[in-house]
């Protein structure tokens, strides 16, 4: 299978790259009030509209290094967008199709944590939102 | 122009006329001696045969020839349109859809069973397949063919997506203009007013993405009369409020949903056609598919005029699976007691057949509801039939919208949600008790640049929808926003929130502006009532 591998802290992430629906330069995110600290903002690509995540603070609680040459994976699957901010997207990989069952794999000697549209999801709806609950 | 356009052009005019031949074989079905509506089928078929003929679709010229034929022979009273020979060119105009659909292809045997079949009934006489021949059919010059202006052309939904993808790109464009050195101050302008006229573009191409209610029910017209056929029922589809317009992306996803409610209606709601006229009713169920848009809701009722939900099967399911008395379920309002029918428990309990399957699915039909945040309710009259009443946060469609800055962020709220807007004279002016300092409220931390603004709220747009502190009176308190600056009264499209978004319970859509900002849509009462909570 292909995945999109990116990096966060040091640390290679994979998502499948069928649910990857593009990988974009930064354009403008419009923040929202009362949502979680790893919530950027919004942005509209395309006639979407796809919440913007800071993978680095989702995963470690430790902003994403984000510059002008940032670059955003949105992804689409079932009725879901979400545009994931890593530190560094590294590009697409090809891995073993066994290694889905893993919770990692290696491609090119790294290893690589897989990470699943729904997993990010679920992680996201178990934050707080509202006022004075950002986490 | 290549054949590859003229099969493109054919693929669009032929769906066009199939879907006016849909609606013109409902209505022969009640018309079936109305010689104006077999004229207008006629017409459509032959439409269909010569746009097949010109590119060599050898089956669909056929199939549309033959049913051509039937026609003529009803217009010119030569034969008489009984049910069953209506029933055969609805499976006729069925079958010219999947031909339509695969460009005259016939690669399965069940098609080509199917097309057999079609063709060979059509060979006969339109009198003979259960009714017996009243007339000859006559060799009579057929009347000119009335051709309807093209005045329309059908696009697929995706380009307009991809226009917009691209007049996005051109907009993105101008993050990456060089510096321009103020001796060209002409090509500055140029461009500035280039960039301002690609954001116009953009911003009616957005609008495309709207469809009229009536557009959308049009989808249901046909699959309500099969459905009806197939039970010996006879149901009527109206439409009211056909001229509001909501975001393709909403109504997809209401299309399910919708489908849903309409099918328990004809199956279980609307009776059969002599039960009816036994209960004094007319003999042809009605179901009403109404639209109201008050500039922050879209609101869609399925109305029919048949028995109404059972009341009996709910009492008996409260009563065996949440042990209720007669006495607790007596106490319970009505609108909890048909939402009964919405809860997993209800769907997949055994007492479904017993309330002849009203529950069976209503479990999903909630699901995707609350997933657009919105609201379903049921109500009922014995008898007389059931309402289902939608009702979603916002239009989806472009309203004006006050846009302003509180802080990093830039929010909006409907203009018809407010009375004035004034500005403080200092920026240290203590505000009423009653005004939502949103800086306060969204934690911003930076200085204010200039005196705050008030927008005071219009009575009666934040009528808070549950209980209130025992202390406070909501209703009689007029309550303003304090906000950093004003961008604006300015039209915005409005989308709606996403899943993530929608669980802050402040925001009734997310507006995007003509220049592709993105502003947040203030859920009033929503945003009152978490001030209360705090």
């Amino acid at each position: 299978m292909e995945i999109v591998a990116f990096l966060v802290d040091d640390r290679f992430y994979g998502l499948d790259a069928q649910h990857v629906n593009r990988v974009i330069e930064k354009v403008n995110i419009f923040s929202t009030p009362f949502m979680p600290a790893c919530h950027m903002g919004l942005l509209f690509y395309r006639g979407e509209l796809y919440d913007v995540i800071d993978a680095g603070f989702l995963f470690n609680q430790k902003t994403s290094a984000i510059n002008s040459h940032s670059r955003i994976i949105l992804i689409k699957w079932n009725r879901n967008k979400l545009a994931i901010i890593p530190d560094v997207v590294v590009g697409l990989m090809s891995i073993d199709d066994q290694s889905l069952d893993q919770e990692d794999s290696t491609a090119h000697g790294q290893v690589i944590d897989l990470i699943t549209p729904d997993s990010l999801w679920d992680r996201l709806l178990k934050l707080n939102y509202g006022p004075g609950k950002i986490s | 122009m290549d054949l590859e356009k003229y099969r493109k052009i054919f693929t669009q005019e032929s769906g066009k006329y199939l879907e006016q031949i849909d609606q013109l074989l409902i209505q022969v079905d009640e018309h079936p001696s109305d010689a104006g509506l077999w004229n207008d089928l006629h017409g459509k078929m032959h439409s269909i045969k010569g746009m097949a003929r010109a590119l060599s679709k050898t089956n669909i010229a056929q199939l549309s020839h033959s049913m051509e034929n039937w026609c003529l022979a009803f217009q010119n009273k030569a034969a008489t349109a009984v049910p069953s020979a209506i029933q055969m060119l609805f499976d006729g105009a069925g079958m010219l859809k999947s031909l339509v659909d695969q460009m005259d292809q016939i690669d399965s045997v069940e098609l080509q069973e199917r097309y057999r079949r079609i063709m060979e009934q059509l060979s006969q006489d339109p009198s003979t397949p259960a009714a017996p021949v009243l007339h000859e059919i006559a060799a009579v010059e057929p009347d000119p063919i009335r051709m309807d202006p093209i005045d329309q052309v059908r696009i697929p939904y995706v380009q307009i997506e991809e226009l917009l993808g691209y007049s996005q790109e051109i907009m993105m464009l101008e993050t990456t203009l060089p510096p321009i050195p103020m001796e060209y101050a002409i090509v500055k302008g140029w461009i500035d007013h280039y960039m301002s006229m690609i954001k116009g573009l953009y911003f009616r191409l957005a609008q495309l993405r709207l469809m009229s209610i009536e557009d959308f029910a049009a989808i249901y017209g046909s699959t309500i009369h099969q459905q009806a056929r197939s039970l010996g029922k006879r149901v009527s589809l109206e439409v009211t409020g056909g001229d509001i317009r909501a975001d393709i992306a909403l109504l997809e996803r209401l299309r399910e949903p919708l489908i849903h409610i309409i099918r328990n209606a004809i199956a279980h709601g609307i009776e059969m056609p002599e039960e009816r006229l036994r209960l004094g009713k007319p003999e042809k169920g009605r179901i009403v598919l109404k639209a109201e848009s008050d500039k922050e809701s879209l609101i869609i009722r399925i109305q029919d005029d048949g028995s109404g939900i059972d009341r009996n099967a709910i009492i008996a399911h409260l009563q065996k699976k949440w042990q209720m008395s007669t006495e607790e379920i007596s106490d319970i309002t009505e609108k909890s007691f048909y939402n009964t029918v919405l809860s997993n428990e209800f769907s997949s309990s055994k007492t479904v057949s017993e309330m002849s399957g009203r529950g069976i699915g209503m479990n999903v039909v909630a699901q995707a509801v609350e997933y657009l945040s919105g609201t379903l309710s049921i109500a009922s009259v014995p008898g007389k039939g059931a309402t289902f009443t939608i009702q979603l946060p916002v239009s989806l469609s472009v309203i004006y919208a006050v846009v302003f800055k509180v802080g990093p962020f830039l929010l909006a709220i409907p203009t018809s949600a407010l009375e004035s807007v004034v500005q403080q004279t200092e920026k240290a002016c203590a505000l009423p008790e009653t005004c939502l300092n949103l800086r306060e409220l969204f934690g911003v931390n930076q200085p204010l640049d200039e005196p705050a603004h008030i927008l005071n709220l219009r009575s009666g747009s934040h009528i808070i929808k549950t209980e209130p502190k025992p202390s406070v009176q909501p209703e009689d308190i007029s309550w303003s926003l304090a906000v950093d600056s004003i961008i604006g009264n300015r039209p915005i499209m409005i989308l709606h929130v996403s899943e993530l978004i929608a669980k802050t319970h402040i925001y009734s859509g997310i507006g995007i502006m003509e220049n592709g900002d993105i502003s947040p849509l203030l859920d009033i009462p929503a945003l009152i009532e978490t001030l209360l909570k705090l």
